[in-house]
């Protein structure tokens, strides 16, 4: 509580308030939020998260390079696949082998099935509600079934992906460094080829239905990260770029990226060097590759009324409804072009040294960083999942808009402000489960 | 892909994670029963994803669901409620079923019942876990309530063959 001035007090004109919400709830993982605000001016934002260090990085000391796929998926049941690429590519950029090919496009199709999977929870289960005025999905299924039941059927698509591709539908178990251990062949894709030519067509509708929503209007010059390609919309592969003209490889991340402890979060807040926060996942990833959106997934969003980039975080859910566009997209074309194949890996030995990767998880840029020994052994993991990284642009959205919208009613700012957090789909196990907003006001 | 059971047999669906201590009684009560393999009963072990069980259940006649539940009652306690058609309000124990993403079996019986996919019978068995740390076995009050509720949900099957028989 901030202690107030001598003069005021002692006139009896101050009062002080404190707005306790318990959790908020549709985020993945635990933490708190305080928002203080003095005679009428926000003076302090953060997100205190208090879900318990996991400590992942420590109990790959000493394991096996081959293993890191396998134990970093366990840090998070919805992103799992986005931390077995990462782990994969990073074990095999230490150790010199790239990896082309089938076994490459069948990495980017079930990157496509979590990002449906995943994009598609949040949309509907998680995000919509909050722009119709309900408290959860089941009260938005009442009124509008029709929807709800499209999202259910859109994530399955997603799950199944994952499923055929990964072995099972959590925590995939096909996946290893230098490929896979079984191929699938073409007649098992083939189902999903036919329901993804729905999903598409679902993804599109909607794409037009979010667009609908009431926006907030709020916009941030944020500076956007994410990985970019020349050829392809992010997965895998390409350099580190941003809106403010950061161009570097991945090898380069710790130069310009640093992690600093925070004392409200038991996760890591990521800053760039000199430059501050920095912004990663959907928006981020569609400003700086708006190009490499596969032409329907272009148009899906132009007819929605979005331009080429989109700096109005309450907008991410049409964002991301447009990159369940391109992944449905993508994955039909990558079943259509899939060359059958005996070989389901690549032999990589181990090469004492360092290796790193980013890839994009469905909320963003996801790094990984491991140094091994000759025997395959390792020695220290780093690992920066993407809510630790926009922990920082979170508060600063929070500042922003709580100060822009100070006049409204306690009530209404506090559903603002669980709004401006799940902008960010945030996952906070990854970042280390509710999240607890508390208001302090004074007037 | 696993092709889901036929419409026509009754179903004993268990929700749970097997990694996670007492989680998993709901998959240990489907495995007793798997073992008994009475006639016309499937069952299936599930971790709880919501599309999947409203799936699983839209259309059926006869379903049962069994979860870990955490409401504070001693370890082992047994809950069984049957939803009938004046179902309004859920039972506190099915506020309680775990899940780490806050959708569980209590969000999809409501957004079933709200999408009109609800099996015409559904009952749901709950089972109060004590330990939910990963890895963990199964805690003895918990492995012996499932048996405990494989015995009540064997009763409740047989009860459907009398009454159809009637």
């Amino acid at each position: 509580m901030p202690r107030l001035p001598r003069s005021r007090r002692k006139a009896g004109i101050m009062t002080t308030k404190t707005i306790k919400v318990n959790y908020l709830a549709r985020v993945e993982g635990e933490g708190g939020l305080s928002v203080r605000i003095e005679s009428g001016n926000v003076t302090g934002v953060s997100l205190n998260i208090f879900e318990p260090p996991r400590f992942f990085e420590a109990f790959l000391r000493e394991r096996d390079f081959t293993e890191a796929p396998d134990i970093t998926a366990r840090i998070c049941g919805i992103c799992p696949i986005a931390y077995q690429m990462s782990a994969v590519h990073a074990m095999e950029n230490a150790c010199g082998v790239s990896v082309e090919g089938p076994i490459r496009a069948l990495r980017r199709l079930i990157y496509c099935g979590e990002w449906i999977e995943s994009h598609t929870l949040h949309i509907y289960m998680l995000h919509a509600p909050d722009f119709l005025g309900y408290s959860d999905v089941i009260q938005m299924a009442k009124d509008h079934p029709e929807e709800v039941s499209r999202g259910l059927e859109l994530k399955k698509i997603g799950n199944q992906i994952v499923s055929v591709v990964g072995g099972r539908e959590i925590h995939p178990i096909n996946i290893r460094v230098g490929g896979f251990y079984r191929m699938p062949k073409r007649a098992e894709l083939q189902p999903l080829r036919e329901r993804l030519l729905w999903a598409r067509e679902a993804a599109t509708a909607t794409v037009r239905w979010v667009s609908r929503f009431a926006f907030p209007d709020y916009e941030h010059d944020y500076e956007f990260v994410s990985l970019s390609h020349d050829h392809e919309y992010p997965f895998n592969e390409g350099r580190i770029r941003s809106s403010g003209g950061l161009d570097i490889s991945v090898e380069e991340y710790e130069e310009f990226f640093e992690e600093r402890q925070e004392p409200h979060s038991t996760a890591l807040h990521s800053v760039m060097k000199d430059r501050g926060p920095y912004f990663v996942g959907p928006m981020a990833r569609y400003s700086l590759n708006f190009a490499r959106l596969s032409p329907l997934a272009q148009s899906a969003a132009l007819d929605a009324g979005l331009d080429r980039s989109c700096r109005n975080p309450f907008r991410s859910i049409v964002v991301r409804a447009v990159e369940t566009v391109q992944a449905c997209d993508e994955a039909i074309g990558i079943i259509d072009d899939y060359q059958e194949s005996d070989t389901p890996t690549v032999p990589v030995e181990p090469a004492a040294g360092r290796g790193c990767a980013l890839t994009e998880a469905p909320r963003g840029s996801l790094y990984h960083r491991y140094d091994i020994d000759a025997d395959g052994l390792i020695h220290s993991a780093k690992i920066v999942p993407p809510t630790s990284q926009n922990q920082a642009t979170i508060e600063r959205d929070l500042f922003g808009v709580v100060s822009r919208n100070i006049q409204l009613p306690t009530a209404d700012l506090r559903y603002l402000c669980e709004q401006a957090v799940r902008n960010y789909d945030p996952c906070i196990s990854c970042s280390t489960h509710f999240l607890k907003l508390q208001f302090e006001e004074t007037t | 892909m696993r092709a889901f059971p036929g419409l026509e047999s009754a179903l004993v669906v268990g929700i749970g994670n097997p990694f996670r201590g007492d989680d998993a009684a709901g998959l240990q009560v489907v495995r007793h029963i798997a073992r008994v393999n009475p006639p016309a009963v499937q069952t299936w072990e599930s971790d709880g994803d919501v599309g999947t069980l409203l799936d699983l259940w839209s259309n059926r006649k006869f379903v049962v669901a069994v979860d870990a539940v955490s409401s504070g009652s001693p370890p082992g306690a047994v809950f069984r409620y049957e939803m009938t058609d004046e179902s309004e309000e859920l039972p506190a124990m099915l506020g309680s079923t775990v899940s780490s993403h806050g959708l569980g079996l209590g969000e999809a019986v409501k957004l079933g019942s709200a999408l009109g996919r609800l099996p015409k019978r559904l009952i749901i068995y709950g089972i109060e876990g004590v330990n939910f740390d990963t890895g963990a076995p199964l805690s003895r009050s918990v492995a012996d309530a499932a048996v405990t509720a494989a015995s009540g949900i064997l009763a409740d099957l047989d009860d459907r063959v009398a009454n159809q028989d009637a």
